[in-house]
């Protein structure tokens, strides 16, 4: 791991030349990993590998002024030099105004009247007290004034205002262009690692252990990494991701990603960093899906990577995703999938909206990966649920029939058991879980033969790599539900698998696994961890089909519309009444819940109304007390009065003849004997008739009504 | 982890208050040198409050069993008095509701205001106390200053907001010592 860490420097310096201008010793530790490098073992210099949101902080500290004061004015002048670099390398090949200013605005950046090698070397009377410069032999080190570079450093932060987006890009752009490399050499590494292992283990005739050879085959110790590439090596490879980046580029500018969907409301969509990182990390993907094809084809390429088989590749996809913070990996590992860079970009950003809440624009990028490639099913079910969400039931049940006819097949024959099970295991999971929406509902889920034929095929995809997992790893991944549901599979009936699955799916949903457990799959096989990932997005896909299957089976939108509206407007007052989650599934179970709201709401103006309790309140006494008995029968409020009587005539009786009371009364401490007879039993009787007029007080408010 | 907090929290609260009342009638029984007159008084303290805390859930129809308040009777296991077995006492509720967070939180609210009330009045008594009650005052007034510190120190391990239980305005070591 240390290499590959070592490595990823090396080709960041290789592809990003300005990254050696990056302050070294002053950021925050915290945000940037260093690691000293021998590079080209010549010198011994302390750099970073930065991924991209690393990128948006540094961009974020200049913009807010943290970098200014962590850096020294050495440092800072420096920086501008890479912010220069990276909005040259961000720089859209269109027309507007931002991007026809850069040049100018770069020029002024460094190069301005106020340039400081100009001040500097000039050294004229108002700063030759200020601005000393050291010139060194060979790293031309300045000492500045640091009021004069603040005053610099802020046309440094306006440039990155004004040329965010271009920044933005150039991040994505940088990062993409380094993992990218990384990414290959790390596949192409295991793939030579799994060959070697292969290849020792057959000459030498080992009797090792199948788990052993499991283990070379799909996992990547970590040393088994290559020899780390030359920065001339790097290059070669660097060079042909280049090569692609103006036609990235051009596509950006016909797919208008950077603009804003609807410019009316420019909040209303994904942020500029956002779009970045899916079409960075998207970029990165598809270029390493090609550059790992092109291979065996490409002397430049061959004579430093092996070509890489599948489950290597893998690896490669798994570190651009974790330099992107991002899961796209799954979709070049399903066979079959999208893979078209500008089908996926309108795909993936359409599912990010939709994520975000803005499903104006998740119906716009999706339509547009629908337009592009019509046989897609996802899409339409995506689109779906993003109509559902603007309560365009129509649209979304025209989406669902598409879905459904783009991926028509051949239902297992127990699936239609399955979904009955399913529909009846559904709810409990629900209730457990407590999820509102779905709550609402599961009264309507009757017969969900696509989201069963669906869920059917994820489980059966687990059952596989649990049967598969030489290391236990998989099934311990899973939570205790889906666990039992998978090891018990083979033997259960199709209802009783419906079942399980609805209780599962009903309680967690796509959260399957049980937290932290994949990075430990990931550990034994990245397949594995990959395969996972992969089944987590089916079962989203599953209860996506579930909502929209349900609604269609509703009937007409009028319905949809109404059974959404009952549910959300129970879910708002049921919480807004102070009932819990737990509270209101319990109900909803017992068919209670309507009834529970209706009854609180009367109280709650019952309440507002009552003079008892507008004087409990001002008095700040038995408010709680109040409250908890105007819902209570008159029966039992009297009861309570004539309990408070007793009470009062026992504490009087007490006062007056202590000693029929506590045949001990007299070897109490004479100071006790005092207190209970003129303080405590006084205080009590007291408190029991405030009580007692409490209650009065209710009854006769109630009787007066009436 | 926030499931039933108030619950959970009033039920730990009275058991670490029963612990504290016993130790404290423990040593009123055998108490040091010049100490017999504040014991006397910390138990009478302990007395007031866990009476109090019974008589409200008496008002909220709240089953003493379920708050862990029906194994002790301050009168008998505090004062060392007994009982008349003829006389009903009558301190069971006539109506046993279930124990739901809100009246949890209800009978948490309107206890600790009577709390308050009685501590401050434990306060003025032991600011200007008659002769002879100066460290029995001042043990009466410890016991107050003991629940109102168990009661603050249990809302932060509960994760309670202190202005939810009307706790937030006290502060046991400057208002009361």
């Amino acid at each position: 791991m240390r290499k590959l860490k070592i490595f990823t420097t090396a080709v960041l310096l290789a592809t990003t030349p300005t990254m050696l201008v990056y302050p070294q010793d002053v950021l925050s530790r915290a945000v940037f990993q260093t690691q000293r490098v021998h590079y080209e073992e010549k010198n011994t210099q302390t750099y970073y590998t930065s991924s991209y949101d690393d990128m948006l902080r540094l961009l974020d500290e200049i913009e807010s002024g943290e970098l200014e004061k962590k850096c020294t004015p050495e440092e800072l002048e420096k920086l501008k030099h890479f912010v220069a670099h990276l909005a040259k390398k961000g720089v859209l090949p269109d027309n507007s105004e931002e991007s026809l200013s850069l040049d100018e605005d770069i020029e002024k950046l460094l190069n301005g009247e106020n340039s400081f090698y100009q001040n500097a070397f000039a050294a004229s009377d108002e700063y030759q007290y200020m601005i000393v410069p050291v010139v060194l032999n060979r790293q031309r080190d300045v000492v500045l004034c640091r009021s004069w570079v603040s005053k610099r450093w802020h046309h440094t932060k306006n440039f990155v205002k004004k040329h965010k987006k271009a920044l933005i890009i150039g991040a994505a752009v940088a990062v993409a262009a380094a993992v990218v490399v990384v990414a290959l050499a790390a596949s192409s590494a295991a793939a030579a690692s799994a060959a070697g292992a292969a290849g020792a283990a057959a000459s030498s005739g080992s009797k090792s252990d199948k788990k052993d050879q499991n283990e070379a085959s799909s996992s990547v110790p970590a040393d088994s990494l290559p020899a780390i590439p030359t920065a001339s090596e790097a290059s070669a490879i660097k060079s042909a991701v280049d090569s692609q980046l103006p036609a990235f580029k051009e596509n950006i500018v016909q797919n208008q990603f950077f603009q804003p969907t609807n410019p009316a409301a420019q909040n209303q969509g994904l942020s500029l960093e956002e779009n970045g990182r899916v079409l960075g990390s998207l970029f990165a993907h598809d270029y390493l899906n090609n550059l790992q094809h092109q291979i065996p084809y490409n002397s430049g390429l061959s004579q430093y990577t092996s070509p890489v088989p599948g489950q290597s590749a893998m690896i490669g996809h798994s570190e651009i995703d974790q330099k992107f913070s991002t899961d796209y990996g799954y979709l070049y590992s399903t066979p079959g999938h999208e893979t078209n860079l500008n089908t996926l970009s309108h795909q993936v950003r359409g599912e990010k909206a939709l994520a975000f809440g803005y499903y104006n624009q998740a119906v716009q990028d999706l339509g547009n990966a629908i337009e592009t490639n019509p046989t897609n099913p996802i899409p339409y079910l995506e689109r779906g649920i993003a109509h559902f969400n603007l309560g365009q039931y129509d649209r979304s049940v025209e989406d669902y029939k598409q879905f459904v006819s783009q991926t028509q097949k051949a239902n297992p024959i127990s699936v239609s058991k399955f979904s009955r099970g399913f529909a009846k295991g559904l709810p409990r999971g629900v209730y457990e879980s407590g999820e509102d929406f779905l709550l609402f509902m599961t009264d309507f889920v009757k017969h969900p033969i696509q989201t069963s034929s669906q869920i059917v095929d994820s489980v059966t995809t687990l059952v596989d790599l649990v049967r598969k997992d030489e290391w236990g790893v998989v099934a311990e991944a899973l939570s205790p539900e889906v666990y039992q549901l998978v090891t018990q599979w083979d033997d259960l009936s199709s209802d009783t698998r419906g079942e399980m699955a609805g209780y599962a799916l009903g309680k967690h949903g796509a959260d399957i696994l049980v937290p932290g457990a994949l990075a430990k799959v990931a550990t034994k096989s990245v397949k594995s961890a990959q395969e996972l990932v992969t089944v987590c997005k089916n079962l989203q896909i599953a209860q996506e089909t579930l909502v929209l299957e349900t609604a269609a089976g509703l009937g007409n939108s009028a319905k949809i519309a109404e059974v959404v509206r009952n549910g959300q407007t129970m879910a708002f007052l049921g919480e807004e009444l102070g009932f819990t989650a737990q509270e209101m599934v319990q109900l909803k179970q017992a068919g209670k819940l309507g009834g529970a709201i209706n009854s609180s709401l009367e109280k709650l103006v019952s309440q507002s109304e009552s003079e008892v309790y507008k004087a409990a309140i001002s008095q700040n006494k038995h408010v709680k007390m109040v409250r908890d008995y105007l819902d209570k029968p008159a029966k039992e409020i009297q009861k309570g009065v004539n309990s408070y009587e007793k009470q009062i005539a026992l504490h009087k009786d007490k006062i007056a003849n202590p000693t029929k009371h506590c045949p001990d009364w007299d070897k109490l401490d004479p100071r006790q004997r005092e207190a209970l007879v003129n303080k405590k039993w006084p205080a009590e009787i007291q408190v029991y008739e405030e009580q007692r007029s409490v209650l009065q007080s209710i009854l006769n408010e109630r009787l007066a009504h009436e | 982890m926030n499931k039933e907090k108030f619950k959970r929290y009033t039920i730990d609260t009275i058991t670490l208050l029963k612990e504290l009342a016993r130790k404290a009638k423990a040593e009123a029984d055998n108490p040091k040198e010049d100490y017999k007159d504040y014991t006397q008084g910390v138990i009478m303290g302990y007395y007031s409050i866990i009476t109090l805390l019974k008589h409200e859930a008496f008002a909220f129809c709240i089953d003493q069993k379920e708050l862990g308040l029906a194994d002790i009777k301050p009168d008998v296991d505090l004062l060392g008095l007994g009982r008349n077995p003829d006389v009903d006492v009558g301190e069971d509720n006539w109506a046993i509701d279930v124990m739901h967070e809100e009246k949890v939180k209800g009978y948490l609210i309107d206890s600790i205001t009577l709390l308050k009330e009685q501590a401050i009045e434990a306060k003025k008594e032991a600011d200007n106390p008659k002769e002879g009650f100066e460290s029995y005052n001042r043990g009466e007034l410890m016991a107050y200053c003991s629940i109102f510190l168990l009661l603050k120190n249990q809302a932060s391990i509960f994760n309670i907001d202190q202005e939810e239980i009307c706790l937030a305005d006290i502060n046991p070591e400057v208002d009361l010592l």
